[in-house]
C-alpha cells in the first residue's frame, strides 16, 4: 500500500483501499466484526428486540389489572412477570440502545473513523447478548427473577427466594452490565481524544457533551449496583449475611446500594436523548442552538445532583429528618438544571423557523409527556407528599411519564431524524403521523389513569385487586389506552420497515444539518471519512455538503491507508491539537471467545458448578492477554505521516494515548466499587442490628508488616520500571515476588477470617474487603508477568512504554487497595469497641 | 498554575458533593455514637447540632467565596482565546449552582430533628 504522499488517487481508489482494511466480510468473519457501524447497529437491534419482549409483558400486566380479581395469571407467574419487565426495559433495553446510538454517531460526529477500543466494544455486545440471553432464557423456563426489577432484601434473599430466580438477575445483569462500563470508558476516551483535529472542547457537538456526561456518570453510577449484586450472590451462594439482619447485616444496604446506581440511572437514560433532542430541534428550528453554555454547565451540575438524591426512594424506611432534607433538597433541586435545558430548546423554537416533520412531532410529545412527569417528580421529593404516594401507582405513573417522555419520544425522534443516514433512504411518513398520535395518546390514556387509582390508595405491584375497591374503571381505561399504544408501536415497526423497502434515497444531508456525520456517504462507509477533517468552528455549525467532498477527495488528514492499518488522528484534549496517530486492532474473534469465556464463568456461578468457576477465570485471562499482540511494535518507529506536512508518533510512542486513560478510567470506577464496599461496612456499624459482633479479630500485626512492606514496594517497584525501561526486567521480577507474598498472606487472612465471614455481618465485610485486595493484587502478579513477556520480547524501549506505564497505574492502586485493606480490620475493630463501651 | 478545563468545570460542585457526603457521614455516625435508636428518644444532641451547623457555615461560606471569586477574577484580555473563554463562562455558571444548591441543601442542620425520624 502506497504512503499518504505523493499523487492524489480517485475518490473511488481510496474507498477501495480503505474498505479493504476497514470492511469486514460477509459470512462466520461477521463474528469477527469490531467496527462500530456493526457494532452499534447490533446493539440497538438486539435492544429493540428486547423492548419488544418488554412490551408484551406489560401487555400481559394490563390484561391481568383491566379487571378486578383476575384469574389471567396467578401471583407467582404476575411477579416474573413484572420484575422482567422492568429488568428488560431498564437494562436490556433503554441503556442499551442509547449505548448503541452513541457507538454508531459519536465517531461520526466527532470526525474519526472509529472508537478508542472497538474490540472492547464487540466484547460489551457479546456479554450484553449472553447475558440478556440467560434472562429471557429464565423467562421461558420459567424461573426468572420474581423480587422487583429493584431485587429488595430480604424478599430476593435465600430464605424468601430459595429458588434460582434472584440468582438469574444478580449474574445475567452483572454480566450485562459488563458492557455498560466498557462502554462508557470507551465513550469517554473516545470523545476526549479521538475528535478531528482542532475540535477543542468549546467546539465540540452537544451531543458529545451529554455523552461525555453520560459516560462519566455511568462510570461510576454502574459500580455500586455490580458491588451490591456481587454481595448479594456472596450471601446467597456461601452464607455472608451483609442483608441478614439476625447476623448483623440490614437489608437497607441493598436499598442504598441499589438507588446510588438506580436514581443516577434515570439521568443516564434521560441524558442522551436529551443530547438527541438538543442536536435535532436546531436543525428544524434552523437556528443554532440557544444556550450552548449553560446548557453544559447544567448538565454537569445535573449530574453531581443526581447522585446526592439517591435516599429519595427511601423515604419511608425510617431516616432522620435531617438527612432526609439534604436528600429532598437535591432532589427539588435538579429541577433547575433540567428546566435550563427545557427553556434554552423554547428559546431555540422561539429564534427560528421551525419545520414540524416528524422528529419535531416526537419532540413535542416529549416536551408534554416529560414536563408532567417532572412535574410529578418535584411532587414527590417532597418528603410528606412521598409518605402519602409511597408504592402506589402514582408512583407507578411518574416513572413512565419521566422514562417514557425522556427516552422513548426522543428516541423515536431520533430515530426518524438518523435512519436516512443508516440506511440512505428518506421516510415515505405515510403512517408516521398516525403512529405517533396512538402512541401518544395511548400512552396518556394508559398512565394517566394511574396517578388517580395511585391517589386512591391501588398499591403497586399486587395482582389482582377487590373489586369493591372503587379501581376498577380507572384500570380497564389504562389497559385500553395500553393496547392502543402498543399499536402504535407496531405502526411505527412497520413504517421503519417500509423506510427500508420504500424510502426515497436521496443525496446528502436531507435535513440540511450542521453536524459532521452528514459530511460522508449514505449509508456509511466502514471507515466513515476518507480523510479526517479539520474544524474551525463549533461541530455543529458546519457545512457538511461543502466538507463532504472536499473529504472523500482525500483534503483531509490520514487520507490513505498506511500498511494496511486502521489510523486515526488522537488529539491533545482541551485544544484538539493533532498529538498522535492510533493504530487500531483488525478484525478478531476474540472478543466474542472472551465473551463466551465470560458466560460460562457466569454460569458456573450460576448453576453452582463452583470448580468451573476459576477455570473459566483462568480462559477469561488468557484469552484477555491474546488481545495484546495486534499493534504491538518490535521497533521504534519514525513520526508518520498525516499530511499537510504534519507528522506525529504511533499510539505506543505518545505520552498520554487511549488505552493510558482507558486504564485510568477503569481504576476510577474499580476505586467507586472499592470505596462503596467501604462504605457498606461502615453503614452496618453504624446501621445494622445485632452489633456489636460476638468476636470480631484485628490482623495480627507481624504478618500486615510483611504485607504492607510487600505492597509498598511493589508500587516503588512498578513505578521504577518506567524509569529505567526497558532494563527493569528486575524491578518487575520483584514487583511479582512482593505482589506474590501480599497475595498469599491475604489467602491466609482468609481462611483466618472466614468462620466470622459467616457468623456476622463485621466479619463479612472484611472477609470481602481483603478478598477485593487479594483480587487485585493477583491481577497485578499478572500484569508484572506481561511487563516481563514484553521486555523479553522486545516491546518495550525507551519510547515503547505503554504496557509499562499502565502496569505502573495498576501497580499502585492495588497497592494502596491492598494496605486499606490491612488498616481496614484495626479500623473496625476500633469502631465496634467504641460503640461496646 | 491553571486548573485542566474540565476539572474546572467540575470544581463548583465536586466540592458541594464533598460536603454532602461529610454531613451526611457526620450526622450518621454522630447519631450511633450518641446511642444508635436510643438516641432518636434521648435529647437534642447540641454538641452534634453544633458541629453539623459549623461545617455547613464553612462549606457554605467556602463554596460562595470561591463563586464569588470566580466571578471577579478577570483574566489578561490578551491571554483570553476561545476555549479559556468558555471554561471561564461555564465553570462561572456552575460554581453560582453550587453556591446556591449548597445552603438550600444543608438549611435543615439548623432545625430538623437529627436523629430521629
Amino acid at each position: 500500500m502506497r504512503e499518504n504522499s505523493g499523487l492524489q488517487p480517485s475518490p473511488i481508489a481510496r474507498h477501495k483501499a480503505f474498505e479493504k482494511v476497514w470492511g469486514t466480510p460477509p459470512g462466520w468473519a461477521r463474528l469477527a466484526a469490531v467496527n462500530h457501524n456493526i457494532v452499534g447497529k447490533r446493539f440497538m437491534l438486539t435492544a429493540l428486540v428486547f423492548f419488544t419482549i418488554g412490551g408484551l409483558l406489560a401487555m400481559l400486566i394490563r390484561t391481568q389489572l383491566a379487571s378486578s380479581e383476575s384469574a389471567f395469571m396467578d401471583a407467582e407467574q404476575y411477579a416474573q412477570v413484572f420484575t422482567m419487565h422492568g429488568t428488560v426495559m431498564m437494562f436490556l433495553f433503554a441503556i442499551p440502545f442509547f449505548e448503541g446510538g452513541a457507538m454508531y454517531l459519536l465517531p461520526k460526529l466527532l470526525g474519526t473513523r472509529d472508537l478508542a477500543f472497538p474490540r472492547m466494544s464487540a466484547y460489551g455486545y457479546w456479554c450484553y447478548l449472553f447475558g440478556g440471553t440467560i434472562l429471557i432464557a429464565a423467562l421461558i423456563g420459567g424461573v426468572a427473577p420474581d423480587s422487583g426489577w429493584f431485587m429488595y432484601t430480604p424478599l430476593s434473599s435465600n430464605i424468601f427466594s430459595p429458588g434460582i430466580n434472584s440468582d438469574v438477575w444478580l449474574l445475567g445483569i452483572t454480566f450485562v452490565e459488563i458492557s455498560a462500563l466498557s462502554a462508557a470508558i470507551e465513550i469517554i476516551v473516545s470523545i476526549l481524544k479521538l475528535r478531528a483535529a482542532g475540535m477543542s472542547l468549546d467546539k465540540m457537538p452537544i451531543l458529545a457533551w451529554y455523552m461525555l456526561v453520560v459516560a462519566t456518570m455511568m462510570l461510576v453510577g454502574f459500580p455500586p449496583l455490580i458491588l451490591g449484586s456481587v454481595l448479594l450472590e456472596v450471601e446467597r451462594a456461601f452464607g455472608l449475611p451483609f442483608f441478614d439482619p439476625t447476623r448483623g447485616g440490614d437489608p437497607l444496604l441493598w436499598q442504598h446500594l441499589f438507588w446510588l446506581f438506580g436514581h443516577p440511572e434515570v439521568y443516564i437514560i434521560f441524558l442522551p436523548a436529551a443530547g438527541a433532542i438538543s442536536t435535532i430541534l436546531p436543525v428544524f428550528a434552523g437556528t443554532p442552538l440557544a444556550g450552548y453554555r449553560i446548557i453544559i454547565a447544567a448538565l454537569v451540575s445535573m449530574a453531581f445532583l443526581s447522585f446526592g438524591l439517591w435516599v429519595h426512594h427511601m423515604y419511608t424506611v425510617g431516616i432522620p429528618q435531617v438527612a432526609l432534607s439534604f436528600f429532598s433538597a437535591a432532589s427539588a433541586m435538579v429541577a433547575v438544571p433540567t428546566a435550563i435545558q427545557i427553556f434554552a430548546w423554547l428559546a431555540t423554537i422561539s429564534h427560528g423557523h421551525p419545520r414540524f416533520s416528524i422528529p419535531m412531532l416526537h419532540i413535542f410529545g416529549f416536551f408534554f409527556v416529560f414536563v408532567i412527569g417532572g412535574l410529578t417528580g418535584v411532587m414527590l421529593a417532597m418528603v410528606p407528599f412521598d409518605w402519602q404516594a409511597h408504592d402506589t401507582h402514582f408512583v407507578v405513573a411518574h416513572l413512565h411519564y419521566v422514562l417514557v417522555g425522556g427516552f422513548v419520544f426522543p428516541m423515536l425522534a431520533a430515530a426518524y431524524y438518523w435512519l436516512p443516514h443508516i440506511s440512505g433512504r428518506q421516510p415515505v411518513q405515510h403512517l408516521s403521523k398516525a403512529a405517533f398520535w396512538m402512541v401518544f395518546i395511548g400512552f396518556n390514556v394508559t398512565f394517566f389513569m394511574m396517578h388517580l387509582t395511585g391517589l386512591r390508595g391501588m398499591p403497586r405491584r399486587v395482582f389482582e385487586y377487590p373489586a369493591e375497591s372503587g379501581w376498577e374503571t380507572l384500570n380497564f381505561i389504562s389497559s385500553m389506552g395500553s393496547f392502543v399504544m402498543t399499536m402504535g408501536f407496531a405502526l411505527i415497526a412497520l413504517d421503519f420497515i417500509l423506510l427500508f423497502r420504500f424510502g426515497r434515497r436521496y443525496h446528502r444531508n436531507p435535513w440540511k444539518a450542521g453536524t459532521l456525520e452528514w459530511a460522508m456517504p449514505t449509508p456509511p462507509p466502514s471507515y466513515n471519512f476518507a480523510s479526517l477533517p479539520s474544524v474551525e468552528h463549533r461541530a455543529d455549525l458546519l457545512d457538511p455538503d461543502r466538507l463532504g467532498p472536499a473529504l472523500a477527495a482525500g483534503e483531509g488528514y490520514l487520507g490513505m491507508p498506511r500498511n494496511g492499518r486502521m489510523e486515526l488522528l488522537a488529539v491533545d484534549i482541551a485544544s484538539g491539537r493533532p498529538d498522535h496517530v492510533v493504530r487500531l486492532p483488525r478484525q478478531t474473534f476474540l472478543p466474542f471467545a472472551t465473551a463466551v469465556a465470560t458466560g460460562s464463568f457466569f454460569l458456573a456461578l450460576l448453576f453452582k458448578v463452583y470448580w468451573m468457576a476459576p477455570l473459566a477465570l483462568a480462559l477469561v485471562t488468557a484469552l484477555f492477554l491474546l488481545w495484546t499482540g495486534d499493534t504491538a511494535e518490535k521497533e521504534d518507529l519514525e513520526d508518520l505521516d498525516i499530511g499537510h506536512g504534519l507528522a506525529l508518533p504511533p499510539h505506543m510512542q505518545a505520552p498520554y494515548p487511549p488505552a493510558w486513560w482507558a486504564m485510568l478510567l477503569a481504576l476510577v470506577a474499580d476505586a467507586t466499587a472499592f470505596i462503596s464496599l467501604l462504605f457498606g461496612a461502615l453503614f452496618l456499624w453504624i446501621s445494622a442490628p445485632n452489633w456489636p459482633p460476638a468476636e470480631v479479630s484485628a490482623v495480627d500485626p507481624l504478618p500486615a508488616l510483611v504485607a504492607a512492606t510487600a505492597l509498598v514496594i511493589s508500587a516503588w517497584t512498578g513505578h521504577r520500571a518506567v524509569q529505567v525501561a526497558p532494563d527493569a526486567a528486575r524491578l518487575l521480577l520483584l514487583n511479582m515476588v512482593c505482589q506474590l507474598v501480599a497475595v498469599a498472606i491475604f489467602g491466609w487472612l482468609l481462611l483466618l477470617v472466614w468462620p466470622q465471614a459467616q457468623a456476622h455481618g463485621a466479619g463479612a465485610s472484611i472477609f470481602v474487603v481483603i478478598a477485593f485486595a487479594t483480587l487485585h493484587n493477583s491481577i497485578g502478579v499478572v500484569l508484572a508477568s506481561f511487563g516481563l513477556f514484553r521486555i523479553s520480547k522486545g516491546y518495550v524501549s525507551r519510547k515503547r512504554l505503554l504496557d509499562l506505564r499502565i502496569g505502573q497505574l495498576w501497580h499502585g492502586y492495588s497497592a494502596a487497595v491492598g494496605l486499606t485493606a490491612l488498616a481496614f480490620p484495626i479500623l473496625l475493630v476500633a469502631l465496634v469497641g467504641e460503640t461496646s463501651r | 498554575m491553571k486548573a485542566p478545563p474540565l476539572l474546572s468545570i467540575m470544581a463548583g460542585f465536586a466540592l458541594w458533593s464533598v460536603l454532602f457526603l461529610l454531613l451526611y457521614g457526620v450526622q450518621a455516625a454522630g447519631c450511633h455514637l450518641a446511642g444508635g435508636e436510643a438516641a432518636a428518644m434521648a435529647g437534642p444532641y447540641p454538641a452534634l447540632r453544633w458541629t453539623l451547623v459549623v461545617l455547613a457555615a464553612l462549606g457554605t461560606s467556602a463554596v460562595m467565596l470561591l463563586s464569588w471569586k470566580k466571578r471577579t477574577t478577570r483574566p489578561d484580555p490578551s491571554k483570553v482565546d476561545d476555549l479559556t473563554d468558555f471554561t471561564r463562562e461555564v465553570s462561572r455558571y456552575v460554581w453560582l449552582g453550587a453556591a446556591v444548591a449548597t445552603p438550600f441543601t444543608f438549611i435543615g442542620v439548623i432545625s430538623l430533628t437529627l436523629c430521629g425520624t
